[in-house]
């Protein structure tokens, strides 16, 4: 064993050498603005129709064109970016929430029963396809932002279980739960103490790559229907609506599309940027 | 005649420079021991020899093989040399070999690339170097794959890669430092007769002086980079005359200065009663009757106050089991442990969790003996849990302060964090951890295997020096017997789960009875000095 | 290796018990009369109840499950509520266009990722790899929908080298139905091969690392060696694993691209199974896709067990 010690860069310094982490964490801030400022301002009523205006291609007045019913592109986009990522951001509270405490459950009663009902159980929804049982769900409980929340929820569960529960189970190998446990400590208080701290940053990257997930699947639900209903605007019907416009005006599509795009690519840049900047793997420097 | 020739080389990964000018030189025929501490450049040195060296690395001098100037070949010639000419054995057999191709497939890979023979040609002299490595046909075709062999029948198969094709130079990095102590002797014995047998060259890597003092012709000694002595074995071993090799011989043989044990009969810290552990076997098919596998099998044993105790016995023999056993990390199946004279735990029932501050562990990885996210005040004020009374904040300073001192740091360092020390600090400050609740008894986990050999005797020094003073009681596991020698009283040997022999250590060591414990202290490398000296005035 | 997949197939059939039983118990709360919706608003009450009956509406929970998996075990899915035919012929006509679809999109996707993972990972740090990799950051990032439209406006509306939508059908010959399912086929395949090259390049460098890399090197291999004859075979334990999640998202993600081309597949039957409440085609349907997602699981366990030889001897 070495007896040099490491040393380490400042988070500060890696987080400015990280362009990418830069790049998403800023695209991803611009979208949460957007969201945010919708509260308060739009550049026009987002759900008011104004039929002389329809079908307008990008310009002063309108900085992203209007649609087919002459609402503004940009404040449709800004009010659907609340949809978006308040769905998004529920269904991983969702699946950390439930999914997180199973996992690390699981991997304390590592091999017994309760575990195997568990992990048995997570692979169970993983074998229905994910669209399908939301599709399911919404067909039981009609369509709606909070069924997509649910839909998109239950998904992200067995993901943080996995998670959650294979970190767990090799940290639980090392000798300080070890030596938790001669301090008479129980299982649940060491996996509270002891291991979930040392799983956050796996939670935190997994988490925006949900949320990323999540922005897709809600599009995707509400491109079929099955999402925010109108006349809250939402990314995914927009796409819906211009897919018979796409030959006369191409922008209904690009501008709903581009904005999903550049949101899932600024959330997986930071998400990227964040593994790199938190695993400690990286950061030690070698020798 | 000269086959391998370093002159002045210069290395640096990256801007860090690892070895300054190194200079040496390897006669044909002959076994060359290049032996430091971790951090001395040994392995970097080998490695350059190959030029498999890590990305980033950039260096300067004459590296001579066989006659030509390694720094004209290209890529594709060194691939030509490497395996064919000169080749390696590395210290982690468990991952050296690909884990989904057959040992035959991988012996015989060395020997396609190079020859062109055909695949019936390289099986058939695959099995002819398998035999040689003593892994016979009926036990180990061609057709196994790694992961049913131990570590040493592994280590074997790598030896038999290296080998296959007769090599000039056969370059070993701790070959044996992952294996126990009669697999090691075993090993080095096969290497010893294939390199003679062949007249290969050797170029052994370790950090074991002893491995080095039995084998090697020629040895180096390295230390920060660089070369600070080297010569014929036989001179450097009998005049020592650097004061690093002075200090890393000592250090090898360090028996720490301990107070005679006085034994009080009565007085009995831990008592083991028919203690047994089962573990579950994988179920051969799904309604097969779920199958045991007996780890302890029925151990006794007693431990009294401020006596040391060794446990020692190869990997696999149900030490580890038997010390979690003891700690109540896992249940017993049958029997009873008893602390200070009280059930602690027996089978089907837990620990008697008031009990739990009187027996404290300490593990051998200095790296993963802590929760990175906390300060070492909060790391080793932990075992407080285990007492029922709630104590102030000025008892618990006082109490970080005693212990952080006892194990020479200061109490400043309680607001450090654990990557601020080093591996044997950190080892000091696990065994403040486990002091700072004053137990009866301190399980030692190979507690300073990881550890090179300076820092160890220091940390073997303040373990004696600690149960001295406060009456403490070991249990010492070690698979290193040379250490467990010089710092217990009584020796335990396990075997197969059970306790083979017991007694005194000095008489265990001297005089041992068992047909296992003879054949494991017969394996320990040797360092004595008056023997090398007695040798050099022979010949 | 006979004993892994007997465990294994134990195993999956327990799931799909399991499953069958979440699928019509959802199914059974899904609010809704059918046989009220089969005879419309304004249909006499006594008239509902007697199609109730016999539709088998007035069984026992129990006893109308037996009777749904009894006829699943015999290829017999019922009667459609609305469309009067047997299910299965409705699924049989439909399945011909979703699993082709699914399975074209999983081929592509694997053929794409295959090459451009192993490529940036023995190019490693290089431009190639970055530009690579960047393209897969974006490919992850396109929802499939959009793609597909995108690949409409450019292919079928501006060069007009593919129709828009819509299937020709298996018996207008081989190749025009292949055309019809190469857009939608693209516009799936793509996100599912980033995320695939990803992991192919993850993997490969991750064993690239590993000790028995180097030994291979100190035998005399060059890079390219190593990594075609020892990295290649370890690292596609971990892409097979995605491979068969990929198999269900594609499945999934078919339901809405069938959307955007107008295909009549399993996807467009189902939505309307579900709007005009004809459960028995939608359990049915969704049975069937979460049998070939367990079937497909199936599969790569078993390759698993031919990639590594650890799985095969039940040692684990």
């Amino acid at each position: 064993m070495s007896e040099q010690t490491v040393s380490h860069p400042s988070t500060l310094q890696l987080i400015l050498r990280s362009n990418g982490f830069l790049i998403g964490a800023g695209l991803t801030a611009l979208f949460v603005l957007a969201a945010l400022v919708s509260f308060i301002w739009t550049p026009y009523d987002a759900t008011q129709m104004s039929i002389a205006d329809k079908l307008k291609t990008p310009s002063a007045a309108h900085w992203l064109g209007t649609d087919h019913f002459g609402r503004d592109m940009l404040s449709m986009i800004m009010v659907g970016a609340r949809v978006s990522m308040a769905v998004a951001f529920v269904a991983v509270g969702v699946g950390i929430l439930a999914g997180v405490p199973l996992g690390l459950y699981a991997a304390s009663k590592r091999g017994g029963l309760i575990d195997e009902i568990i992990m048995r159980g997570n692979d169970l929804i993983f074998a229905f396809p994910s669209l399908l049982l939301a599709i399911m769900i919404t067909a039981v409980f009609g369509p709606g932002a909070v069924n997509a929340i649910i839909a998109i929820g239950i998904f992200n569960i067995p993901v943080f279980a996995r998670l959650s529960r294979g970190a767990a189970l090799s940290l639980w190998q090392r000798e300080y739960i070890m030596a938790a446990q001669v301090c008479g400590k129980s299982k649940a208080l060491i996996s509270l103490e002891h291991i979930l701290p040392n799983i956050t940053n796996l939670l935190i990257v997994q988490g925006t790559i949900q949320f990323s997930l999540g922005i897709l699947a809600e599009a995707g639900l509400a491109y079929v229907g099955l999402g925010a209903q109108p006349p809250l605007p939402s990314w995914g019907r927009m796409l819906n609506d211009a897919q018979t416009l796409i030959s006369i005006a191409p922008h209904l599509a690009l501008v709903p599309g581009l904005t999903i795009v550049l949101t899932v690519l600024g959330l997986n840049l930071m998400g990227d940027g964040l593994r790199d900047l938190l695993d400690p793997k990286l950061r030690r420097v070698k020798s | 005649m000269t086959l391998l020739n370093v002159q002045n080389l210069n290395l640096s990964i990256g801007n860090t420079p690892i070895l300054k000018d190194i200079s040496f030189e390897l006669e044909a025929g002959r076994i060359l021991g290049i032996v430091g501490e971790s951090g001395s450049g040994k392995s970097i040195t080998a490695l350059s020899v190959l030029q498999l060296l890590p990305n980033g690395t950039t260096w300067d001098g004459d590296i001579k093989f066989d006659g030509g100037d390694i720094n004209t070949l290209s890529e594709d010639d060194f691939c030509d040399l490497r395996g064919n000419d000169i080749s390696m054995i590395f210290q982690e057999p468990m991952t050296a070999l690909n884990p989904v191709q057959t040992i035959g497939d991988q012996v015989s890979e060395s020997i396609r690339i190079h020859t062109g023979k055909s695949r019936k040609e390289a099986d058939q002299l695959a099995r002819e170097t398998l035999n040689r490595v003593e892994l016979p046909e009926s036990e180990f075709p061609l057709s196994r794959y790694p992961h049913d062999l131990s570590g040493g029948q592994r280590q074997r198969v790598m030896i038999a890669m290296a080998i296959a094709l007769q090599p000039k130079l056969l370059i070993a990095d701790e070959p044996t430092t992952a294996l126990d102590v009669t697999t090691q002797a075993e090993i080095l014995e096969l290497l010893e007769k294939l390199v003679r047998e062949d007249g290969l060259s050797l170029m052994l890597i370790t950090h074991d002086l002893a491995v080095v003092a039995q084998m090697a012709d020629d040895v180096v000694v390295m230390k920060d980079g660089e070369i600070v002595e080297q010569g014929a074995s036989i001179d450097v071993f009998s005049k020592m005359q650097h004061p690093y090799t002075q200090q890393l011989f000592s250090a090898s043989n360090h028996v720490p200065d301990r107070a005679p044990h006085q034994q009080d009969d009565n007085d009995i810290v831990l008592s083991v009663e028919q203690v047994s552990c089962d573990y579950k076997l994988p179920k051969t098919h799904l309604f097969s009757k779920q199958q045991y596998f007996r780890a302890v099998d029925g151990v006794s044993f007693k431990i009294h106050r401020g006596e040391n105790v060794g446990l020692v016995g190869g990997s696999g023999c149900g030490k580890s089991t038997l010390s979690r056993a003891i700690l109540a990390l896992k249940s017993l199946d049958e029997g009873h442990v008893l602390i200070n004279g009280k059930t602690f735990s027996s089978s089907g029932k837990g620990p008697d969790l008031t009990q739990r501050a009187a027996t404290q562990i300490v593990f051998q990885d200095p790296y993963s003996s802590f929760n990175p996210r906390h300060k070492v005040r909060r790391l080793i004020t932990e075992p407080f849990y285990t007492k029922s009374e709630e104590l102030t904040d000025a008892q618990i300073e006082v109490a970080v302060t005693e212990a952080l001192e006892s194990v020479g740091l200061k109490a400043e360092d309680g607001d450090k964090y654990i990557h601020e020390f080093s591996g044997g600090q950190r080892q000091r400050i696990a065994i403040a951890r486990a002091l700072i609740v004053k137990p009866s008894l301190i399980v030692l986990d190979e507690a300073v295997s990881a550890l090179d050999v300076s820092i160890r005797a220091q940390v073997l020094d303040l373990l004696a020096e600690l149960s001295d003073r406060f009456n403490l009681s070991y249990l010492f596991i070690s698979h290193d017997l040379s250490v467990v020698r010089s710092i217990t009283d009584r020796v335990l040997v396990m075997e197969r789960g059970k306790i083979v022999e017991t007694g005194p250590t000095q008489d265990v060591f001297e005089n041992p009875q068992h047909a296992y414990t003879q054949s494991l202290i017969r394996a320990i490398p040797k360092l004595d000095i008056e023997e090398i000296r007695a040798k050099e005035k022979m010949t | 290796m006979l004993r892994y997949i007997s465990k294994r197939l134990v195993s999956l059939s327990a799931s799909l018990i399991v499953a069958s039983i979440l699928i019509f118990i959802v199914i059974e709360i899904i609010p809704g009369d059918p046989a009220a919706f089969m005879l419309g608003i304004n249909a006499d009450p006594d008239a509902v109840e007697a199609l109730r009956e016999q539709l088998g509406l007035n069984a026992s929970l129990a006893s109308r499950y037996f009777t749904w998996v009894t006829g699943l075990l015999q290829g017999e899915f019922g009667i459609s509520y609305t469309y009067r035919v047997p299910v299965s012929e409705l699924i049989s006509d439909r399945i011909v266009i979703s699993l082709p679809l699914t399975f074209y999109a999983l081929v592509l996707s694997t053929l794409i990722a295959f090459p451009a993972g192993i490529y940036a990972a023995s190019k490693r740090n290089s431009l190639g790899d970055v530009s690579v990799m960047g393209l897969t950051q974006l490919g992850v990032a396109i929802p499939n929908f959009w793609f597909a439209m995108l690949l409409v406006l450019v292919f079928s509306i501006n060069l007009r080298w593919f129709s828009a939508g819509g299937f020709p059908g298996w018996d207008q010959g081989f190749f025009p139905a292949m055309k019809a399912l190469t857009l939608p086929a693209i516009a799936l395949a793509l996100p599912q091969a980033s995320i695939l090259a990803r992991v192919m390049r993850s993997s490969l460098l991750d064993t690239l690392s590993e000790d028995y890399i180097r030994t291979a090197r100190a035998k005399g291999l060059n890079r390219r060696q190593a990594l075609w004859r020892h990295a290649l075979r370890n690292a596609l334990i971990p892409v097979l694993t995605i491979i068969g999640l990929q198999f269900s998202f594609l499945l999934a993600g078919g339901i809405i691209i069938e959307n955007v081309f107008y295909l009549p597949g399993l996807g467009r039957l189902v939505f309307q199974g579900i709007t005009q409440r004809d459960l028995i085609v939608v359990r049915s349907v969704v049975i069937l896709l979460v049998f070939a997602v367990i079937a497909v699981t199936f599969l790569v366990d078993i390759a698993y067990a031919i990639a590594d030889p650890r799985l095969r001897e039940g040692s684990r």
